[in-house]
This record gives structure tokens, sequence and C-alpha cells, in this order.
């Protein structure tokens, strides 16, 4: 390749020996000469700078703005070389064949269907039940956490209509507090009456009956078929390649799916029941034990998952008083879909029986959406089901004796994304979504959330509930266009994907393309700066702490108790060190139009607008009484962080040892 | 009647860069489309931009990086 420009030619011209005498002596010359040489040194500048920009894109680990530099100087530099010097014919070949090369190359790493990784196996260990009392908001709404926190309704709702909202059958909290939040999760609180034909676990259960006269509830002496003369609907008898049902589960699994689906859900899932997925006490009733016993006949779950909405997500800041309501919403759709399709099976003959949000459930969901080859699980302790918008769904589970064909878990490459993305970590304002690898808690690998931080946040906020920035910033969280679907497709697939899109070095293309603002809602879509209920200074919880039947044990105090109580008031990501950023100082980048950063906490607030010294909504137990009221029977405690001796009533078979889900579903399923 | 001549050469590989360079900037479009549909403006514009700038290197060869004259292709000609 040729790089001379007009003056080295005519420079050339002079004898070379002349030339380089004069160069010994003439300062003048050499200025002249250097003159001459700008076009050269300019084009090694700008090549110099292509070439810092890539070495500070690898140094800077994959930062996308800096990448753009490279690519920016790269072409000030090849437009320079073209102006100013000779081109030969193989300098175009080669410039032209070299930039198609690469994209080529890149077009080959995106697009190229690369085998996807295994779905992780997360069983690591002796995996214990779930009490239901045991998740963050059951821990807030208790008091296990705080009175300040368990009475955050005080601060928006009088005395009367906090007594207004009990006897109306809410408990009156953050979700009751106004009145749409009250109407969607109301919805909730309307079908729990219809969740099975009859009681278990304490739940306030109806039968709804059937009018024909053949019904006995669970002992149906035949069974019903779809409907009279056994037609399939129309797309499940196009796959099935006829009308006429035949009730196989692999037939009776798409009827299933394609009714969940007509009736509003966005994706319905099926797998084999683990027992340990039941919760091992009741959180409405205040601590029932659920003995696995009571719940021999369910072999399969049936997950309804609705999808809170991506405008709504995209549109509303997740610190507002409106994000509740998303939560309700689709609590109560997909609790709508579960309620129906359960009463159409127990009318069919079988058995089923529904567990639907946000309290109301007998299993923990996302292992249903797991081991039904949904999704895999994220950073955000939950699953990553793409069909779903990611982690922006609610669900209802229907569990059942009726014969299905059930998923098993595949690979989607999302473990191998959130590995390379941290951006719920980052956006979290209590620094709850952990930033790290996987760690291990109750014989389960996987990322696990600060659930008491979570929920203090969500529930205590001051501005407005809940919180919903890790579903908003979350790559998964898009619309199902075209466009995102091909996404998906390149997450899974390609090895380069988790380091394009993901940011966990350094700035990512979520990052720069900024999704989360909405030109819908405009300026308006910003969060406000957060203040948060605390505890009172220096507060310390007392265990063993009585609620209804439950005890909750020294081994519940919440890791996080100086925190909420304030000591310090460095809460949130104040004064937190991570990747050389120093939270406190916050980065211009992080900065919204009003100079606040969205992912930051301003104030605390020591609960000045509650009343001080509020009462536990139940009651401190010295140990022996605790002890004596746990062997007696007339109270139980769980929580899987427990030793097998303070549990009650014992844990199951399930529950000592390792034991993988397929051997777990294998001997489920021999349970008569 | 008035003869018109149209001079046209292409090297090959200058059809492989203007289809790379069409491919990114169509992508860009689709994004940029898909991403204004969906409420975020903002994502679309940088996207868009985002393969423009990927674009640059090939634009610049392809409107600045130019070959002496004698080492132009033969062209093709054709006449009316």
């Amino acid at each position: 390749m040729e790089l001379r420009s007009g003056h080295e030619k005519a420079e050339s011209l002079v004898g070379g020996s002349r030339r380089r005498a004069v160069r010994k002596w003439n300062v003048a010359f050499m200025v002249r000469e250097s003159f001459m040489n700008f076009n050269k040194y300019v084009l090694y500048g700008l090549w110099g700078a292509a070439g810092a920009a890539l070495l500070w894109f690898i140094a800077a680990s994959w930062n996308m703005n800096v990448l753009l530099w490279f690519f920016v100087f790269a072409a000030l530099a090849l437009a320079w070389w073209g102006l100013k010097f000779q081109i030969s014919k193989k300098a175009v070949a080669l410039a032209s064949l070299i930039v198609s090369g690469f994209w080529t190359l890149f077009a080959f790493l995106l697009f190229f269907p690369f085998p996807i990784p295994d779905p992780p196996q997360y069983v690591v260990g002796e995996v214990h039940r779930f009490s239901e009392l045991e998740h963050g908001f059951a821990r807030a709404f208790m008091g296990a956490l705080g009175p300040n926190l368990a009475h955050s309704a005080a601060v928006y709702a009088s005395a009367e209509e906090m007594a207004g909202m009990t006897t109306g059958g809410f408990l009156p909290n953050f979700a009751s507090g106004f009145p749409f939040a009250r109407a969607t999760f109301g919805g909730t609180q309307l079908l729990d009456q219809l969740r099975a034909a009859s009681p278990k676990g304490g739940d306030p259960v109806k039968i709804q009956q059937f009018p024909w006269k053949s019904y006995e509830g669970d002992h149906r002496p035949y069974k019903l078929g779809w409907n009279k003369g056994d037609f399939l609907l129309g797309d499940v008898a196009k796959q099935m390649g006829t009308t006429k049902a035949s009730y196989s589960p692999h037939e009776n699994t798409l009827m299933i799916k394609e009714l969940g689906k007509w009736l509003g859900a966005k994706h319905v899932a099926v797998a084999a029941v683990d027992p340990r997925f039941f919760y091992s006490h009741d959180l409405l009733s205040a601590g029932t034990p659920l003995p696995l016993e009571d719940v021999k006949q369910y072999k399969y779950a049936i997950e309804f998952m609705v999808d809170q909405n991506w405008s709504r997500v995209h549109n509303d800041p997740g610190e507002s008083w409106w994000s509740i309501t998303k939560s309700g919403c689709a609590y109560s759709t997909s609790g709508w879909i579960a309620v129906r399709l359960a009463a159409m099976l127990r009318d069919m003959g079988y058995d089923a029986r529904v567990g639907l949000g946000g309290q109301q459930y007998d299993t923990i969901e996302s292992p249903v959406a797991f081991y039904s080859g949904g999704g895999e699980y994220g950073r955000l302790s939950n699953v990553v089901v793409p069909e779903a918008g990611g982690m922006r769904f609610k669900s209802a589970v229907v569990i059942t004796d009726f014969p299905l064909e059930v998923g098993t878990p595949r690979g989607y490459g999302i473990t191998r994304m959130c590995d390379h993305c941290d951006r719920c970590a980052r956006a979290c304002p209590v620094s709850a979504v952990p930033a790290g690898d996987m760690t291990v808690e109750n014989g389960v690998k996987m990322w696990q959330v600060d659930k008491d931080k979570c929920a203090r946040f969500r529930g205590g906020n001051l501005e407005g509930n809940c919180c919903n920035e890790c579903l908003r910033v979350c790559p998964y969280n898009k619309p199902d266009t075209t466009f995102h679907t091909l996404g998906n497709y390149i997450i899974r697939h390609s090895l380069i994907a988790p380091y394009l899109f993901g940011n966990i070095n350094g700035l990512g293309l979520e990052d720069w393309l900024d999704y989360e603002v909405s030109a819908e809602a405009g300026e308006f879509n910003v969060n406000r700066p957060a203040r948060w209920i605390l505890e009172e200074p220096g507060y310390k919880m007392q265990f063993p702490y009585q609620v209804g039947q439950y005890i909750f044990m020294p081994e519940d105090r919440s890791s996080d108790e100086e925190w909420a109580n304030g000591t310090g008031v460095k809460m949130g990501k104040v004064g937190i060190t991570y990747k050389g950023v120093v939270w406190g100082k916050v980065p211009d980048k992080f900065l919204d139009s009003n100079g606040r950063s969205r992912n930051f906490h301003h104030d605390a607030e020591p609960s000045s607008e509650l009343p001080h010294n509020l009462p536990l909504p139940g009651k401190v137990l010295k140990m022996e009484e605790a002890k004596a009221l746990l062997k007696s029977g007339q109270a139980f405690t769980g929580g899987t962080n427990h030793p097998d001796d303070d549990v009650y009533p014992p844990r199951s078979k399930y529950e000592h040892g390792f034991l993988s889900y397929e051997d777990a579903v294998k001997k489920w399923q021999s349970e008569k | 009647m008035q003869v018109i001549k149209v001079n046209f050469s292409i090297h090959w590989y200058t059809v492989l860069l203007i289809l790379v360079e069409l491919g990114l900037v169509a992508f860009g479009a689709w994004a940029l489309i898909d991403s204004v549909n969906i409420g975020s403006t903002v994502a679309g514009c940088k996207f868009f931009l985002l393969f423009f700038i990927w674009s640059l290197p090939g634009l610049a060869v392809l409107l600045f990086f130019r070959p002496k004259e004698g080492d132009l292709p033969k062209s093709n000609t054709v006449a009316q």
C-alpha cells in the first residue's frame, strides 16, 4: 500500500544526499518538512486514536461508548487516507474486504445457531420446604421486621379506615392503601373462596356447587369430557389431526395451554410436582402446617402467567403509587384464569386446587416455570420466562391430578446472560439484588435476593409503594415484537451476545440505548427520590415472636436489622463502593433530567409520618413458652435455615439429604 | 435520436461492501421503527445511531477510499 502525499512526491525530487545534509542544520527546512508531513501525522494520529479506543474498550471491559469511538476514529482515518493519499486498487480491495469480512464474521457470531447452554442444576444439597411466612412480604406484614413496617398502612390511612379495611377482608397494608390498588388486589380476595372444592391448610375456601345432581365434589363417580361430543378446540384439533378428543396427556396439555391463553395468559407452563414445591406453613391462616399427606393427589402443576404490560412497566416509574397496581392487575387476571380452569377440571371429575397472588398460594411458583422448560433463574432469584416478558409477569398455579404431559428444563442462555449483566443489581435502590456470583442457600445454588431489604423498601416506601426498578431495566423486559424475539434468539445462541448486551464489567448496549426512558410518559417517567419507613433508632427485634399460630425464632432475625432501624442511615447504595463507583457520588450517566439518580436514595425517613412506639402485631415470648407451645402442637414454626429439631411439625422425608428434582418427582408420582 | 451512454463498473468486493452497509443501515432502521413503535424514541434514535456509527468505516471506504485512475476496472457500456 503506497502512503505518499503530493508533498512527499515533490520532496522526493530533491536529491537524497543533499536533503540529508540540509536536514542536519536547517531548522526552517525541518519545520517546512513537518508541515508537509502534516497529512501523514494526522493519519497516524487518527489510527492511533482508533487503536487507543480499541485498547480502552478492552481495558474498560467492553464499554460500548468507547467501542463506538473506535468506529468513528477508524472511519475518519480511512476517509483522511483516501482524501489525502494515493490509494491503489489493491488497497481498496483490501479495505473493502476487511470491513465486509469483519461484519460477516460479526453476523456469523451473532446469528449462527450455536448450541444453547444446558439448563443449570440448581439443587445441590438438602432442600427444605419454605414456610410461606418466611417470604419478605409475609415477614413485613407479620411484624418480623419490626412494628413500623408492619403498620405501613398508617401513613396513608386513619385508624378508622384501617379498621374498615380489616373488616372488609383486606389486610391494611401498602397493597390495600388506596382505591385502585384495593380494586386490583380485591380481585384476588374475591377469588379466594373459589380456589378449591374443599378447604386445605385453614384457607377460607367455599365449595362452588355444581348444578348437576351427580356432582359430589372430589368423588364424582365418572369423568366428564370437555363437552358433549368431545370436540377439541380447532387449533388443538389441527395439531392432533382430529376433532375428537382422546384425553391423552399430550392432548390434555395442548388443550389446557390453549384455554389458558384464550383466557388471557401470556404463557402456560406445565411441570411435574416436586413435593418440595409446597409451602410448609400457610400465611393467611397465620401458620397452619401444610402436611404433604393432604396433597398427595396433586401430581401436576399448571402455571398461568399474565403479563403486567410493557407500557405500564415502561411508563410508570417504579417508585410511584401506581407500581403495586400492576401486580394487582396481573395477579387478579391470572387468578381468574386459574380459578375458572380449576373449576372446569373439578367439574370434569378431577381434583384441582388454585394458588393465586399475592398471598394465597400453596406452592412456590418459580420452580414450575423452570421445570416446565419455560425459562431459567436469573439474577433476581426468579425465573426469567422470555415468552412472558422476562419477569414482567405474575402468575397463578393449578395443582391437579388431571393427566398432563409435563415439560422438562430447557436451556435459554439466561444464566449465562445474567452472569454478564448486573443492570438489576445496579438499579436496585437498596442493593438487595446480588451483584456477584451465585450462592447456595437451602441447598439451592442461584442468585439470592436479600428479601428483607427488598420487602422493607417495597412495603415502606413513602413516595410510592413497591419498586419495579429491577424489572424495568432487565434486558428481557421488552415487548413481544419480531425485533425483540430475534434479540432473544441471539441471547440464547450467540457466544458474544452476553458481552454485547451485558454490562457486568462496564457499560453494555442496554445501558447505552436507555430503553427505560419512555416517549409516552416523557419527563414524568422518572422516579422520585425515595423515603421509606424505618424502625425506631436502635430498635432490635425480640424473638421468639408469635403471630397467630406461627412463631418466628431467633434464626429468623433479619440480617439487615441495623440497616432497617437507620443506624448510620447509610442505607441503599450510599457509601458503598462498587466497580470503582462510590455510591453517594452519582455518576452523571445515572442522573435523570432533574439531576436525580434513578437508582439512588436521597434521604431516609425515620418514621416521621407514623406514630411513635407502635405495637407489634404479635407478641414476644420467652423461649420456654415458645418451646412448650410448639411441643404441644398449639403453635408451629418452620424456615429453611432452622435445625430439624426446631421445626414443628417435623420435616417430611423429602427434606433430608440430597434429592434431585427428577428423583423427588419419581417418588412423589408413586405416592398414593 | 439522442444517444445516452451510461458507464458503470463495480468490483465484486465493492458490491459486497455496499450490501454490508445496506444491511447495517437497514437493521438500524428496523431498530428505530420498532423502538419508536413501542414508545422508546430515545432507544430508537440511539439504536439507529449505533448502526450508523458501525457503518461509518465502510462508508468511508466507499466514498473516499478511491483507487488511482489506471486501476479502475474496464467499464461496461450501455448504448441506446
